[in-house]
């Protein structure tokens, strides 16, 4: 990324240099010592933004337990850490990116792929981008730089939500990421798919992937986002940030897809915003990560609009995944589905909060929400909170969560046919988790998590066997 | 000697004996029915040959040809050939009826030494054997038992009985819930695969069903035993006396063979 420096260091922030040098301190230091190289694009809003954005994590500081939204989440390793800003380094093993590409694209049907590695855009991955006036699928930073009135307007703007330590850390030291434009009334029938590497060289690195959404009025489009790392044991934190917004009768389709490394952390949000009788079908399947915490915040800002939030993970070993949705429902005759599932296995544990306000005059709202987790093991834990505020009085909401072991009766009616308890456990898992992903259309995509979760359950029974 | 070969069997539920000594032996090539009060120990004693461990046999022995059948897993006696079609089949959401079918014909050939049949394979497999038991590809693209009426769910425990070609079939009542036409679907399954080599044993409460499948012999099971046996008559006076009489036997506390 290219583009001038136009900000001078912080010192003179009495708040900076209050933060002291525990870990929000090191961000803090981190962002003195880089600022000057953080990209501008040439716009001088842009700078004020990022100072402004370290300003307000130092006076926040990473969230601790003592927090109501991190209760359950333990971040002590993540700020024991000592991350370089990955856009500083060059990934080590340039054929160990390309393979890894390989197994996260998806040849058999056509997308258009951008891939970033180390928050930075690698053209020789990706899908050669054509801006034109009307799509646009292109790195973040080259919009900021060649039309940054497209972007300007809702970088950081999508929605009104409160300050959050990791997004404003985001917006300060953000590289790249896809910027995704559709015009009212276009249909762009060829998925999107952004992949997001990380491979540390020399100790860990953090990575601040932005991606921004404008799907217009009436128009359609499909965005799944991947994030991966390379080796399993590799030490990184990712910190990503993605907006949308969805005009009047549009339609967006988003997937998230988390493998990162068993040994990294990964902190993602998604802020988004529909306008009337609009459409969001999120899907946000965790399987990686040492720590992974997933935010999805959705403003239902018009009236008559759907909303499909559904969520699969998966954690074995001593795994943690913790998501945290919320969906605020402000304007009348709304429908809303979220389905949450989980499995777990090992020393893993999880972390489902569904928060669903129903605002006032958001009347005629009728919001299901459903949670449920299989625990494979005596040692994973899952907690579960649903949380219902609601201030209209002629709503349906309903909710429900279930954790448990899979059903005996199942079991032994696979047993009876001739399947081994280990297969039969493979499929029962397989069939519970099939709910979430059974009508993902991109049919590779559907297909690779089909085998991701053979694989975990198969794991498991080979682990016993030894 | 005797396919299946039930000797003093004794079972307990939760420290409650519920089968008390009961004896059975099944010829190959035969058909015995076996009829009895609620309540009185028929599904126990098919879930337990089926391998549910939820029961507990305290006493007594069970022969699947050569095997000792107690000491098999539920998995391998499938394998040895046992076949229980359940009186309440259970549903298994997000597993396609195909999928598992699969999955288990193939357990089931490997336990034989056979190598697995591929999906392509399968389907032909599966193809000739839909239409007699009326499943539609439609039934066996959806998950397993999930949303299929009761009937639909009997049906297809007959369909899979003929897809993996027992040696021992254990229906437990099979024919509750089904209408006239349905049950005559599955009379026929049924009878189509009588042959020399294998043997059923059916529990049903009516005799209406043995109608349709001709029985070699009619057990009456009350309170954890058999207490009369007897030709496919003893069907049509049960349906006349009802249990009442029987049951004085079983107080007696001995097995009367007409
Ligand atoms: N899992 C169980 N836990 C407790 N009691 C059980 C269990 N299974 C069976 N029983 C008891 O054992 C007895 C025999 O039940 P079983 O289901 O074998 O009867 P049945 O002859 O099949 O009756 P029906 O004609 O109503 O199907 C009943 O008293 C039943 O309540
Ligand atoms: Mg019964």
């Amino acid at each position: 990324m290219s583009g001038s420096n136009a900000t001078a260091p912080n010192d003179s922030s009495p708040v900076l240099n209050a933060v002291g040098d525990g870990a929000a301190g090191r961000f803090v230091a981190d962002f003195k010592a880089t600022s000057g190289q953080l990209s501008t694009n040439g716009q001088s809003w842009l700078a004020p933004m990022r100072s402004a954005a370290i300003e307000r994590f130092a006076t926040l500081g990473l969230p601790t337990r003592r927090d109501e939204a991190w209760r359950k989440t333990d971040l002590r390793s993540l700020a024991r850490t000592a991350f370089r800003p990955a856009a500083e380094v060059v990934a080590p093993d340039a054929d160990a990116i390309t393979a890894r590409v390989a197994q996260l694209a998806f040849p058999s049907v056509a997308t258009t792929r951008l891939v970033f590695v180390n928050g930075r855009f690698a053209p020789e991955h990706s899908d050669a981008y054509v801006p034109t006036d009307a799509v646009r699928v292109e790195p973040l930073a080259h919009t900021l730089r060649e039309a940054p009135e497209l972007a300007q307007p809702h970088l950081g703007r999508v929605t009104e939500n409160d300050a959050d330590a990791f997004g404003e850390l985001n917006t300060a030291f953000m590289t790249d990421g896809g910027f995704v434009l559709v015009p009212d009334g276009v249909t762009v029938v060829t998925p999107i798919h952004l992949i997001f590497l990380t491979a540390p060289a020399d100790g860990p690195v953090a990575q601040y992937p932005r991606n921004l959404f404008v799907i217009g009025d009436g128009a359609t489009a499909t965005i799944l986002e991947s994030y991966a790392g390379v080796n399993d044991t590799d030490v990184y934190l990712t910190n990503a940030y993605s907006e949308a917004v969805v005009g009047v009768e549009g339609n967006l389709t988003h997937y998230k897809l988390q493998r990162e490394s068993e040994s990294a952390y990964h902190v993602a949000r998604l802020q988004g915003r529909q306008e009337n009788e609009s459409t969001i079908t999120n899907t946000n399947v965790a399987l990686g990560g040492r720590m992974a915490r997933t935010d999805i915040d959705l403003h239902v800002d018009g009236s008559r609009c759907e909303t499909i939030m559904k969520g699969l993970y998966m954690a074995h070993g001593e795994q943690h995944i913790d998501n945290y949705t919320r969906l605020d429902h402000a304007q009348p005759d709304c429908h809303s589905h979220e389905r949450y599932k989980g499995i777990l296995d090992g020393r893993s544990s999880a972390v489902f909060t569904g928060r669903i306000l129903v605002r006032q005059d958001a009347q005629q709202t009728d919001a299901i929400q459903e949670n449920s987790g299989l625990l494979l093991s005596r040692d994973a834990a899952l907690s579960t909170q649903p949380q219902l505020e609601i201030f209209a009085d002629d709503v349906k909401c309903t909710h429900g969560a279930t954790v448990g072991e899979l059903p005996e009766n199942q079991l032994f009616y696979l047993r009876a046919r001739g399947i081994s308890t280990e297969e039969a456990t493979g499929i029962l898992a397989y069939g519970y988790a099939n709910e979430i992903i059974e009508d993902i259309e991109i049919e590779p995509l559907r297909e690779q998590l089909e085998q991701l979760i053979r694989l975990r359950v198969r794991e498991r029974f080979a682990a016993l066997k030894r | 000697m005797a396919l299946l070969d039930i000797r003093n069997l004794h079972v307990s539920v939760e420290g409650t004996e519920i089968l008390k000594g009961l004896n059975l032996a099944v010829d190959a090539g035969q058909v015995h029915a076996i009829m009895g009060p609620n309540g009185s120990g028929k599904s126990t004693l098919a879930q337990v040959l089926a391998g549910n461990s939820d029961y507990e046999v305290t006493d007594g022995t069970v022969k699947l040809g050569d095997e000792d059948l107690l000491e098999l897993d539920a998995s391998e006696r499938a394998g040895e050939g046992l076949f229980l079609a359940f009186q309440y089949p259970v549903s298994i959401p997000g597993v396609s009826n195909t999928y598992f079918l699969r999955a288990a014909y193939n357990a089931v050939r490997v336990h034989r030494g056979q190598p697995e049949m591929d999906p392509v394979g399968f389907i032909n497999y599966l193809r000739p054997k839909m239409a007699p038991l009326g499943m539609t590809k439609e039934m066996l693209r959806r998950s397993v038992n999930d949303g299929f009426s009761g009937g639909e769910k009997k049906r297809n425990e007959i369909f899979q009985m003929s897809v993996l070609e027992p040696k021992v079939a254990v229906l437990d009542e099979t024919d509750s819930g089904l209408d006239i036409d349905a049950l005559r679907l599955v009379a026929e399954g049924v009878n189509a695969m009588r042959s020399p080599e294998r043997a059923f044993v059916v529990v049903t409460h009516y005799q209406r069903l043995l109608d349709y499948i001709v029985p070699d012999v009619v057990h009456v099971m009350v309170d954890g035993r058999i207490v009369r046996s007897g030709g496919k008559e003893l069907a049509l006076e049960l349906e006349d006396k009802g249990y009442g009489w029987v049951e004085e036997l079983a107080t007696d506390g001995e097995a009367v063979t007409a």
